[in-house]
């Protein structure tokens, strides 16, 4: 009886499974890694990177891929950008338009004054996307004649000629008194909240500062479109669990301390919330930690050294902000995932990092 | 047409209790609750939930799916559910339901429409809740479709709840029965011969541990145009999907030959965007085989209840075909309570009623 | 990349070019044309029984309209050729020409819900039967029209001798009108049936009550065949009719009995072994309503397993081919140009020598131990050299003649046993009966090695062919694992033959993962009870005497304690008929052995490749029913 089998043949069929599962996967999504280009696949990619370790360490490496790592593909992606009026916005602005009308949320629908109400509030709603990932062309689409062109703007330094136009248009076609009241702040991913909000030194930081800056300052002309107690809404498509209560304490606390703050209320949202499993632990992910620790180049860490130290981190074994999370996504794979994923070093300070899922930085 | 549907009024989670209170806290709110009496240890929690509000204003219909089930531990936690349901609601009945006939077919859809179709519901009722969290998609389907018909002719709000955890489910292992069938009122015009002939679409539902039951139903299914299995994303776990994939690697690229761009994923807690998803797919479809072929779409959502809900909405709104294979047996393997138990999640859709007042009416141009 | 082979079956049967090119017309000819109520097959109504496996599907499909026109008009191959002369010995074909317009009527679908409708039984066997007709007449018209040869116009429709009114019923005589008039019905009653709320009984819609039989109006079709024209005799074959209610069934039956009716009707059911008469002789339960056979109805038997050898000759040659054309479809293989037996080589495995050279050496210590002296050793091994010598078997390494050594070494000593050594002599007794070297011991021999030293056992084309039990499908599954193995040493450059080692090994894992994969009704019940049974097999197949020859792969149980377990309320036969549906296991009933009759409970090829069990049938323990529970729980 063949139970025993000889290391060859149990080898071979390990090897026929996997090759199977490789190829599906592939072709299912990693091949549709942005940065792959056609003969550099993620087959291809994946014996590169499998060969910078050493023999005994590569099982772990690959046990890795095969069921730790989280690929988010274009298509999942989409289905996300796809509910998020349908799914953040609408429940809440039926609430509102509710409170407006003075009737019970579940009876906007069937009464001329709810949907009066909740037409108005839905046109008096600024949708905002602070990056490229935003992907405003694709919520454009999904939304197309439910929300006007004039509600959306893909990027978050709007200049006061635009500034102009969305109130003109708004006055326009909701009367003089018309002012934006709810304010939606539209990201793709956030892991630590950090790029959002930050306090460094006692100074703070971040997307939301930014555009907070931006809106008392230019409220200051006439014709602002934005309410003076505007909500504010901030979501993003993907977040960590970690991103959601961090941003939720630093909002809290921006809420309350800075001297000028431009919104009455905020609420934050996420399309995909990552549980805190994720992220590797020494408990279940001791091995693999391990191998972040030795396969590593300190280089990546004097590269990315201003933005590190703010974190409050001295190497980036881990990714930014010691996120350890394995996720990649489709158009580009964040800082905060592990190094040993996407780093790409000549080796000067360690090792010579090979990457899987190759980062385009922007700032790293 | 349904156009509210596209926009139902639904609530998730901690929502669902307030909605619950502010709704049902009407006082000229009287309701029947429709619901599972058995193992399911989710029997309970929409009743309870209920009970505290509405009181004696609340009556209910308790389902006991019978199987000829021999295991006295379920045998067990059904008669505990049972009773305490009674506890719950006093004014209720519990109807048995014999999922097998004699011979061994699968009946439990008849039946269940049979008995649905002799209670006469009191003219009193405001309000029909089915909870769909315990109940098989042999009967539960078939009850949704005649509960929905009748609200519908009266006027009455009919409402779905459903109790959904998917790691639990993941502990329910289902014996299939041997032949694939349409559910009972969803067949859809699938044994009718046309004049042109079908093109087919099937869209399995990838589920844990349902494989000999997804390939034995696809068999019966037959020759296809295309497979279009259906997975979990945004889903509480970011890996399900993937894990589905794994799972039926053989099937995907040997069995059904599926190209990676018709894999349809749908969120794992909003049955809405299951709904919307599937109607616009047949939308799509009907529109590019008009006049060729005879479009056929065959639903098979065997899985989450959540996912089979906006599959039970499309089916009803599109006259989609619905191929299930019955469950012999069930073994479950209750979770401890240990630190690892996973939530339920909740979600409520009130699927019709004077709620939606003149929808159509008073509708812009396009959806909300 | 596809691999085709992991495609279910169904595919082959689809496509009517491959389907014709596999398809065997032995059941034709065995089981219609030697019938001696061959005659009345057209004309009484014909229950064909067959177990599952007897191809009784495929026959009906092999008969259809369609698939014998396709035959007719291509004669040139002798494949057809065959097809159709067997065709014509069952009477489908008279000089030449189809004589039989056929069409298969699946009853698996709604059926059965109609038995449930609220009415009076013989208002759901009428809504029922009119289905049937209305798909029938359908069916009919698609089958004529398939080819492309005739249109709807070129059929014409002969009534009996009857009424004009019943004419007018089913729709006129021209094929159009028939056919609007049986999508109407079909129509109509579907919507009964497949609704939640079935219309009380006064409210049936008309075109659902109102009379419709063309079953009795219509007596022969005519059309044109090669300019001239023809006649056929309308045949409906309902397929899977168990999936009927019983009573249903019955009812469907006697209304079909009906001597006004025409058309020939056949009623095709399974019967697996488990099922109640099933054991020939008794039609069992089915009620014949003061009928009687052979003048109100002919029965037919399709037995699956009768001529057990033969079968399995004639499913490798089906198997082989099969593989032969879904090879070339496999991409990374395609240009090999390899025929796919060549690829699954039988050559032998051997031990290494260090391995030889142990076993040599426990065979020696065994010969001293049993007492056995070096005359009686030579003698035995001077057997063993003159059966391999004649053996047919490839396998005739020097390991698997000392295992037969051994084997005859440890009869001996047994049959010796009792014998009285004597004082003055060497104690060399003649065995009271010869020793003997078969092919029995030879098996025995080769599973031992395979059991002590993980000698590769199962390999080549025709253990793969057994282990798929005769089971279409179930071949191009564990094919389909030894391609996939094929595939991975191409892509690493090696050559993509299998050695025995790779084969037993895929077919192993392919097999575990089935089984591992088992979730039907009852499936962790029978998983216990066939590694149970597995187990003590093996233990009696260990015997170093191999007292069962090859092996055991199965219990018997007295065939009285079955029929009464079948008969009881006993979740153990519903364990029982599921372990046989889904291939677990393989049941011969009122097997005659030592003067009893046993109901033999063979382990499944799939079990006997897990555990390590021979495939050769014939060795089975003695158990009662009660040794089923227990190994069951």
């Amino acid at each position: 009886m063949a139970s025993g089998k000889p290391g060859a043949v149990q080898d071979h069929q390990e090897s026929t499974a996997e090759y199977g599962w490789l190829q599906l996967m592939s072709s299912i999504k990693y091949d549709g890694y942005a940065d792959f280009r056609a003969g550099a696949r993620f087959f291809e990619s994946l014996a590169t990177w499998l060969r910078q370790f050493k023999q005994q360490d590569r099982k772990t490496a690959y046990a890795f891929i095969r069921h730790r790592l989280v690929y988010i593909s274009a298509a999942e992606m989409h289905r996300v950008i796809e509910n998020f009026v349908p799914e953040a916005v609408t429940p809440f602005l039926r609430k509102a338009a509710a409170n407006e009308a003075g009737i019970k949320p579940y009876e906007v629908w069937g009464r001329k004054e709810g949907v009066e109400a909740f037409n108005r509030v839905l046109r008096r709603s600024l949708f905002i996307g602070l990056s490229d990932g935003s992907r405003i062309d694709v919520l454009r689409r999904a939304n197309a004649g439910r929300l006007s062109q004039e509600q959306i703007v893909p990027m978050m330094n709007i200049g006061w000629e635009k500034w102009d136009e969305l109130g003109k248009e708004l006055r326009k076609e909701q009367g003089e008194d018309a002012r934006f009241d709810n304010v939606y702040l539209i990201d793709d991913f956030t892991a630590s909240g950090t790029t959002f909000i930050r306090q460094v030194d006692g100074e703070w930081k971040g997307k939301l500062k930014k555009f907070n800056d931006m809106i008392c300052d230019a409220r200051k002309r006439s014709g602002f479109p934005i309410a003076e107690s505007y909500r504010l809404h901030i979501h993003h498509y993907i977040s960590t669990h970690q991103a959601r209560i961090a941003l939720s304490d630093r909002v809290a606390n921006a809420s309350a301390n800075w001297a000028e703050k431009s919104f009455a209320d905020v609420d934050i949202s996420e399309g995909c919330l990552l549980p805190s499993s994720l992220k590797l632990n020494q408990h279940d992910d001791a091995a693999m930690l391990r191998l972040c620790e030795e396969y590593y180049d300190d280089q990546l860490y004097l590269r990315l050294k201003k933005h590190c130290d703010e974190a409050g981190q001295s190497n980036m074994k881990f990714g930014y902000a010691n996120c350890a999370i394995p996720l990649v996504l489709e158009h580009n794979t964040p800082n905060n995932s592990l190094s040993i994923l996407w780093a790409e070093t000549s080796g000067n300070l360690g090792h010579a990092m090979e990457p899987l899922f190759r980062r385009r930085d922007r700032h790293g | 047409m349904r156009n509210h549907w596209n926009n139902c009024i639904t609530h998730f989670d901690d929502d669902v209790g307030t909605f619950i209170e502010s709704f049902f806290g009407e006082e000229h709110r009287r309701c029947l609750l429709v619901g599972a009496a058995g193992f399911d240890p989710r029997s309970q929690r929409i009743a309870k939930m209920l009970s505290d509000v509405l009181g004696p204003r609340l009556s209910g219909i308790f389902i006991r799916e019978e199987r000829g089930q021999r295991d006295a531990e379920l045998l067990g936690r059904a008669d505990d559910n049972a009773a305490a349901l009674k506890q719950l609601v006093p004014d209720c009945e519990i109807l048995y339901v014999d999922v097998f006939g004699d011979d061994g077919a699968a009946i439990g859809g008849p039946r269940i429409a049979a008995k649905l179709g002799a209670y006469s519901i009191d003219g009193g009722i405001t309000d029909i809740v089915l909870d769909m969290s315990a109940l098989s998609i042999g009967i539960g389907f078939p009850a949704a479709k005649m509960l929905l018909s009748d609200c519908e002719n009266v006027g009455r709000s009919f409402h779905l709840f459903i109790v959904s955890n998917p790691e639990l489910d993941d502990s329910i292992v289902s014996e299939p029965a041997d032949r694939p069938m349409p559910v009972k009122g969803f067949s859809g015009s699938e044994a009718l011969d046309g004049l042109l002939d079908p093109a087919r679409i099937w869209i399995p539902q990838l589920a844990k541990g349902r494989k000999a039951a997804l390939t034995k139903i696809g068999l019966s299914v037959g020759e296809c145009y295309k497979i279009c299995p259906v997975l979990p994303f945004p889903a509480r776990d970011p890996r399900r999907a993937d894990g589905l994939i794994s799972e039926y690697e053989n099937e995907l690229v040997n069995e059904w030959q599926v190209d990676p761009r018709d894999l349809v994923y749908v969120s794992e807690r909003n049955p809405l965007d299951c709904y919307r998803t599937l109607s616009t797919l047949k939308q799509r479809y009907y529109k590019t085989v008009n006049g060729t072929f005879e479009p056929k779409i065959v639903l098979s959502p065997i899985g989450s209840k959540v996912m089979a809900a906006g599959a039970l909405m499309a089916a009803i709104e599109h006259n989609l075909t619905v191929q299930y294979l019955e469950t012999v047996r069930y073994e479950f393997n209750a979770p401890d309570n240990s630190t690892d138990k996973t939530e339920d999640m909740m979600v409520h859709v009130l699927l019709s009623g004077p709620a939606y007042g003149d929808y159509d009416a008073l509708l812009r141009t396009e959806e909300i | 990349m596809a691999n085709p082979f992991l495609r279910r079956a169904t595919e082959y049967v689809r496509d009517d070019a491959s389907f014709l090119a596999i398809v065997s017309p032995a059941p034709l000819t065995t089981f219609l044309a030697k019938s001696k109520l061959k005659e009345a097959m057209f004309e009484l109504p014909v229950r064909i029984i067959g177990e599952p496996g007897s191809g009784k599907t495929m026959l009906a499909t092999l008969a259809e309209f369609k698939m014998v026109e396709t035959i007719m008009r291509d004669l040139s191959t002798e494949n057809h050729r065959g097809l159709a002369t067997a065709l014509a010995d069952a009477g489908f074909l008279q000089d030449g020409k189809p004589h039989i317009a056929a069409v298969r009527i699946p009853m698996e679908s709604d059926y059965r819900d109609f038995w449930e409708l609220p009415y009076e039984p013989a208002v759901k066997t009428k809504l029922a039967l009119w289905l049937v007709q209305a798909r029938t007449m359908l069916g009919l018209l698609r089958n004529l029209t398939a080819n492309r040869r005739r249109g709807l116009d070129d059929i014409r429709f002969i009534a009996r001798e009857s009424s004009e009114a019943q004419i007018e019923q089913i729709g006129g005589l021209t094929a159009r009108g028939i056919r609007d008039r049986a999508l109407e019905v079909q129509k109509a009653i579907y919507s009964i049936a497949a609704g939640l709320r079935p219309p009380p009984i006064e409210n049936l819609p008309i075109a659902a009550t109102s009379p419709y039989q063309p079953f009795e109006a219509i007596r022969a079709i005519e059309i044109e065949w090669q300019g001239e024209s023809l006649f056929l005799s309308p045949l409906v074959m309902l397929d899977d009719v168990h999936a009927l209610h019983p009573d249903q069934r019955d009812y469907i039956f006697s209304t079909l009995s009906r001597r006004e009716i025409r058309f020939g009707r056949w009623l095709m059911m399974r019967l697996d072994a488990l099922s109640p008469g099933a054991v020939l002789s008794a039609p069992g339960s089915q009620e014949t309503h003061n009928l009687t056979t052979g003048r109100d109805f002919v029965d037919i038997r399709m037995q699956g397993h009768s001529e057990r050898g033969s079968e399995r000759r004639q499913f490798r040659i089906m198997a082989l081919d099969m593989a032969k054309r879904y090879l070339p479809l496999v991409q990374s293989l395609k240009n090999r140009n390899a025929d796919f037996a060549a690829l699954l080589p039988g050559e032998p495995p051997s031990l290494s020598p260090g391995r030889l050279k142990e076993f040599s050496a426990l065979v020696e210590k065994e010969q001293v131990k049993l007492g056995i002296t070096n005359a009686r050793r030579q003698e035995i091994d001077a057997i063993v050299s003159e059966h391999l010598a004649g053996s047919q078997s490839y396998d005739k390494r020097l390991e698997v003649h000392l295992s037969m050594a051994r084997i005859l070494m440890h009869r001996y000593a047994n049959r010796v046993q009792h014998m009285t050594p004597s004082l003055f002599e060497d104690f060399d007794p003649d065995p009271k009966s010869p020793l003997k070297a078969d092919a029995g011991v030879a098996e025995a021999a080769r599973f031992q090695l395979s059991d002590a030293f993980n000698r590769p056992y199962h390999y080549g084309i025709y253990d793969l062919c057994d282990a798929s039990n005769e089971n279409a499908e179930l071949f191009l599954q564990f094919a389909g694992a030894l391609v996939a193995r094929m595939e991975t040493r191409v892509i690493r450059g090696k050559s993509p033959s299998l050695n025995a080692s790779a084969q037993e090994s895929a077919l192993v894992e392919k097999a575990r993962t089935i089984m591992d994969g088992w979730s039907f009704a009852f499936a962790r019940r029978v998983r216990l009870l066939v590694d149970a049974i597995a187990r003590e097999c093996l233990e009696v197949s260990r015997s170093p005497n191999a007292r069962l020859g090859a092996g055991a792969n199965a219990i018997g149980i007295p065939e009285e304690e079955i029929h009464d377990l079948l008969r009881s309320e006993n979740e153990l036969a519903l364990v029982l008929k599921h372990a046989l549906a889904n291939g677990a296991i393989v049941i011969r009933r009122n097997y005659g052995q030592g003067g009893r009759y046993w109901c033999l409970i063979e382990l499944s090829g799939i079990v006997c490749l897990v555990h390590g069990l021979t495939f050769k049938r014939g060795g089975f323990l003695e158990k009662r029913v009660a040794y089923l529970q227990e190994a069951s729980n």
